[in-house]
């Protein structure tokens, strides 16, 4: 059949664009991600989970669990302002690539950091803030487009903060001991590196 | 990137809510999820979207995933019914298009016809969507009779069915290309 070949032909399988994964991600933010189990609450719900959920009792536990993490949320990050955009995740990869999407930033943040665990990322019209835990301690990085929000770095009255410009933006760590603040280099640089920066 | 001596294993971290596997999974599948959206729609924004809308349900369905068929069957199917339900969403713009296109035929609009009738894939395109889709999954990704019903939830009859009353349709319309492809050029 002299059809089949033609088809062939003309209907190969073309390469995805390069910007299929950001804009899925971004998709995702859109739909209100917050990490990969929930990047899409509304399809949960149409699929194996809605039926799980059966009977008033479980339907009680899902309400109250949302109001958990939403208190959670709200404790960890505070009241986040009508446009910014949060995700909250432990993956270097994962927090970098929301970064680059929603704020066009590469932060080289390292996926092997040992003695820093990231928690998450936000995104407002002054910069990103991607945060952090250095041992029990909360600790920020603050990317801001201009210096007026430089004060917002410090943590509390006693935090540790350094600030340093490069490429046309300012960048902040704000840790709560100096000590967390050698540490939290990690974020970004391996310990070789680190221990050259800082002696 | 192949996955499969490992799927089972990036399949229980994507359910774990792993990043990195799911990652993974969306390196494997990117390309076959994308062209599938393509050669159905024939619109690459439609085909952007269909795409985005298959990884987010994979993404948010992983957790029923309990490995009854296979992955790729699973995310075939996942893609078709996306397909098919953008379909139905942008249907109601379709009689407008038709319209455009009935309403008088001055030289303009003929030579817009010719250029998309001498289109393979504008021809694919108007198909009714149960053959299109087969002729998809055959010609795009060049599944057997067998992975094709197992994807549509159909026969291999039924399959074979819609591909040979495609066939006709398409050999009909595509006429002028037959010598063509004789000669060994239909680019």
């Amino acid at each position: 059949m002299w059809i089949e070949p033609v088809l062939a032909r003309k209907l190969h399988r073309v390469a995805a664009p390069e910007d299929l994964w950001n804009r899925t991600l971004m998709r995702g933010a859109d739909t209100r991600v917050c990490g990969l189990e929930t990047l899409s609450p509304a399809e949960h719900r149409d699929e194996s989970r809605c039926r799980s959920l059966r009977g008033r009792a479980t339907g009680a536990v899902v309400v109250w669990g949302m109001v958990a993490a939403m208190l959670v949320v709200v404790l960890v990050w505070g009241v986040p302002s009508r446009r910014d955009l949060v995700i909250s995740s432990a993956s270097a990869i994962q927090i970098r690539d929301w970064v680059k999407a929603n704020a066009g930033l590469d932060v080289p943040l390292l996926a092997d950091s040992s003695n820093v665990r990231l928690t998450g990322a936000r995104v407002s019209h002054d910069g990103v803030e991607i945060a952090c835990r250095v041992g029990r301690h909360d600790a920020k990085l603050l990317i801001s487009k201009n210096k007026s929000s430089v004060q917002h770095a410090a943590l509390n009255a006693n935090s540790s903060t350094i600030s340093w410009g490069m490429n046309n933006r300012l960048y902040t760590l704000a840790c709560a001991t100096p000590e967390d603040l050698r540490i939290a280099c990690l974020l970004c640089h391996s310990s070789s590196e680190r221990r050259m920066a800082l002696n | 990137m192949v996955l499969d001596a490992n799927d089972r294993e990036v399949i229980e971290a994507c359910q774990r809510g792993d990043y990195d596997a799911f990652r993974l999974l969306f390196e494997t599948y990117k390309d076959r999820v994308y062209s599938i959206a393509l050669r159905y729609s024939g619109d690459e924004a439609a085909a952007m979207d269909i795409a985005q809308e298959t990884f987010l349900k994979l993404l948010s369905s992983i957790q029923s995933f309990r490995g009854d068929s296979s992955l790729e069957t699973w995310l075939y199917r996942i893609v078709v019914n996306r397909c098919l339900d953008h379909q139905r969403s942008s249907r109601k713009l379709m009689p407008f298009i038709q319209d455009f296109l009935d309403a008088g035929e001055n030289q303009l609009k003929k030579l817009l016809r010719a250029e998309v009738e001498n289109d393979v894939q504008g021809i694919v395109g108007k198909l009714p969507a149960d053959q299109r889709i087969v002729i998809v999954l055959r010609y795009t990704e060049g599944l057997s009779y067998e992975e094709i019903a197992a994807i549509l939830n159909c026969s291999k009859g039924t399959v074979a069915s819609r591909l040979n009353r495609a066939h006709s349709v398409l050999e009909r319309r595509l006429s002028h290309l037959r010598g063509a492809w004789g000669g060994g050029n239909v680019d």
